[in-house]
């Protein structure tokens, strides 16, 4: 759980209360893969500096073609992995004292942000499934708002029960200082509305 | 077939512009949507410090090479003088 002092489009008066990425564990799983991948060339030149005289003589034509191909691989491998990083680093849930944002880095060049006033939260739910999660701690809270079908889902977050928690903490202050009545108020202005789908904007 | 070698060059520098491209957008992504934080910082010049680093290895081990040398691939078809008449008393074999 990370506070930062400044969101992108942030409203006059507006505080970040939480910044959550998904979990490390997530992150240490696509390692792995990646650390695989690293491995493989490593297994592969071993195998041809035993077996072959490819590397005795930089020359010739087997050298020339292993050198440009691990080469290559080492790039690709390396640009991948930071975009993976990337789609994993930006995925954020943001809560403010006003509103809950979603941003979703599908790819590269695939960004989904989509935001809801915090006072149109109905019920949020948090659930810890299976072993590996109840052991390092994560899980997935999902936030029903009010008139909708989908549901804002904060996918394998570190401590959901305290994610869950700090929400309606925050939606009991804003109860308290606004006052339910004017919640009323404004969900009856908005009452047309209220039916419609969670704001959306995708960026590249 | 004759191949130059240099030619194996050309997808190896076609890889290179793309791998750029891809490197500009994402790191510029990291910095844009990363709220700069410390993370997102260290993360972007570890990729640009490897990178430099394949880079540099790439270039060292490509260096040693004789671009300019051909290679010969599949059955050379060899122009022997018929000296003596010996070309015509090499056996045929029959076609099928």
């Amino acid at each position: 759980m990370k506070i930062q002092p400044s969101i992108p489009n942030m409203l006059p008066g507006e505080k970040v209360v939480l910044l959550l990425h998904r979990h490390g564990f997530i992150a240490f799983r696509f390692a792995l893969v990646y650390i695989f991948f690293a491995i493989l060339p490593l297994i592969g030149w071993w195998y041809l500096n035993s077996n072959t005289t490819i590397f005795e003589d930089p020359t010739n034509f087997g050298y020339a073609l292993v050198a440009l191909l691990l080469s290559a691989y080492a790039l690709v491998w390396i640009l991948l992995f930071f975009i993976t990083w990337l789609n994993y680093y930006l995925d954020v849930w943001i809560v403010t004292n006003e509103r809950i944002i979603n941003i979703a880095q599908q790819r590269l060049f695939y960004r989904v942000v989509s935001e809801q006033k915090l006072y149109r939260v109905q019920d949020v739910t948090w659930e810890m499934k299976g072993i590996v999660a109840n052991m390092f701690r994560y899980g997935n809270v999902q936030v029903q708002t009010a008139g909708e079908d989908d549901r804002f889902i904060f996918e394998n977050i570190s401590q959901p029960e305290k994610v869950a928690q700090a929400i309606m903490n925050l939606l009991q202050s804003i109860e308290k200082q606004v006052g339910l009545d004017k919640i009323a108020e404004i969900e009856g202005e908005f009452g047309a509305k209220s039916a419609e789908e969670p704001k959306k904007n995708n960026t590249a | 077939m004759m191949i130059s070698l240099w030619l194996l060059l050309i997808p190896f520098g076609l890889l290179v512009i793309v791998w750029l491209f891809l490197s500009i957008a994402a790191v510029l992504k990291m910095l844009r949507f990363g709220f700069l934080s410390r993370t997102a910082v260290i993360s972007t010049f570890a990729f640009l410090v490897f990178s430099i680093a394949v880079f540099a290895t790439s270039i060292i081990s490509l260096s040693q090479v004789d671009w300019s040398a051909s290679y010969t691939f599949g059955t050379p078809s060899i122009n022997l003088p018929n000296v003596n008449g010996l070309k015509d008393r090499i056996p045929q074999i029959p076609k099928p």
